[in-house]
Formats: C-alpha cells, structure tokens, sequence
C-alpha cells in the first residue's frame, strides 16, 4: 500500500482514490513542498527533472510539461500568486515507466474532471494567449482524479509513458 | 534555480529576428511576450523567433506565439518559427497547432 508523506496532512488516500496499485513496483519515490510562485514551479520542474533523469521515458518532455502546468494553474487560479501558500507534490516511479503522481492544496477546489478542457482550435481562431493548459494536462495524463477533505484538495495524475493520446 | 532566457532582436532581409535561449513557462514568458509586443508596437509585423535553443516551453509560451500570431496576421503580418526542438515542437503538435504555425528549419530559410 502506497503511503505518501504529504505535506499538508493527510496520511492516506482514500480507498476509491488510492490508485497504488497502478503502480507494481516502486522504484522512485519523492516528495516536495513548494510555495506558490512561478519561480518555485519552474525550480521543481528541474528537480522533478532530474529525478526522473535516470528513466528512459519516450515523452519525458511532456510530462515535464504537464506537471509544469498542474502547478502554474494552482499557483495562478487557486491561489492567485499568494507566495504564503503551499503545494504539495508525491511522486512514484514504477520499473514499468509508470508515474504516480500526487499534487496537494488548500486553496479552494478545482476540480479538473468537471470543466471541459478548451478547444485549443477555438483557442487560437481568437488569438488568444491562455486557455490551454487544462487540454494538455488531459491530453498527457492517463488518468486523472481528484478529491476534497478536510480542506486538503488532492489531485491524482497518472502518466504512463506507453499511452501518451496521440503522439 | 528558476528557469530564465535570454533574448535578442535582430534584422534579417525583411524580418526582425527574435532569438531565444533557456525554457519559456510560466515564470520566464512575460519577458518573451514584452519582446514581441514590443515589435507589433513599433510596427515590424514580420517575425521569426528562434527558438534553436529554446529546451522548453509551457502553454504559457505557446499562447503567447498564438496572440503575436494574431497581432502580426491582422497587419497583414507574419510569425514564422525557426530551428524549433523536436521535444518542444511535439507540444505544438499535441495542441493541434503544427500546421497552424509555420516551422522552418532555420532563420535563414524563415526569413527569405
């Protein structure tokens, strides 16, 4: 049973949220704390980067791109550049080029799975310069969940680096 | 330590170059968009960016490519992307955007 140390609390997941046994084999496990600043994502996209260094992973830059814009989006829209606030991230690895990952806040919920990711079509006929995180955050992952308790807001990404959609 | 570029403007034939070295995201794309909006301003609507040296870039940088697009296209204008990374392009690509922007392969042949 995987049993992540998050930062902000909360010991284990919920059973119908506990996606461990995606995961066969542990071979990585880490976990960060990081404020809500732009710089601090761009900081742990690095280390993030070099923990998964030693992996052969085929799209090892999206997925740094989708962790890259799970933490922008936190740090922009549920807490709205407010430095005091904390994100909390766990990070598996399994030997199956499988990655678990965990992403903790406590700002108010957002949760991913209820809003329709723009089309990025539509996006780009408007010239627009946002609106296209959420598409590639759905687009890397395989799997995505989320879950609120005790003001802990829990997003869950699974990113298998066989079933990236369409690349 | 944080991601930061480097960026530089020059002319070739009837473009302004921009060229862009490190990783644009979130932190670092204010700077890159300042840059070329500083170019649609002053009225050089024919762009290239380099990005050659470009390792990588979030939305933030390809919305940002997205709205000077824009800009440059409603002035009768053009942004042409030059020496893009295969890893960086594949972002583009999962956007739907390859054949949205046009790719070359370096500067001189995006600013002939």
């Amino acid at each position: 049973m995987l049993d992540p140390i998050i930062s902000l609390g909360m010991k284990k997941l919920p059973q119908e949220h506990d996606f461990s046994n995606w995961i066969k084999k542990i071979n990585y496990f880490f976990t960060e704390e990081i404020g809500a600043q732009t710089s601090q994502v761009s900081q742990y996209r690095e280390t993030f980067a070099g923990f998964i260094a030693g992996f052969h992973l085929r799209n090892r830059n999206l997925l740094l791109v989708g962790i890259d814009e799970v933490l922008a989006n936190i740090t922009e829209h549920t807490y709205k550049y407010d430095k005091k606030k904390k994100i909390g991230i766990s990070v598996c690895v399994d030997t199956n080029h499988k990655v678990l990952i965990l992403v903790q806040d406590n700002g108010v919920p957002y949760n991913p799975k209820e809003h329709k990711a723009k089309s990025p079509k539509t996006q780009f006929a408007k010239g627009a310069d946002g609106g296209y995180g959420l598409y590639l955050i759905k687009r890397i992952f395989y799997k995505i969940d989320y879950f609120s308790q005790k003001k802990i807001n829990t997003l869950v990404l699974l990113f298998d680096d066989k079933r990236v959609k369409n690349i | 330590m944080a991601s930061s570029i480097d960026l530089s403007t020059s002319e070739k034939a009837s473009y302004s170059v921009v060229t862009v070295a490190g990783k644009i995201d979130s932190d670092t794309s204010p700077q890159f968009t300042k840059v070329l909006s500083g170019l649609v301003a002053s009225g050089k609507t024919k762009i290239v960016i380099d990005l050659s040296a470009v390792t990588f870039m979030s939305s933030a940088g390809i919305g940002a490519s997205v709205k000077i697009l824009n800009d440059c296209r409603s002035k009768k204008g053009d942004l042409r992307i030059a020496g893009i990374q295969s890893e960086v392009k594949k972002v583009f690509e999962l956007l739907g955007f390859a054949a949205a922007f046009t790719f070359f392969a370096n500067v001189a042949t995006a600013a002939k």
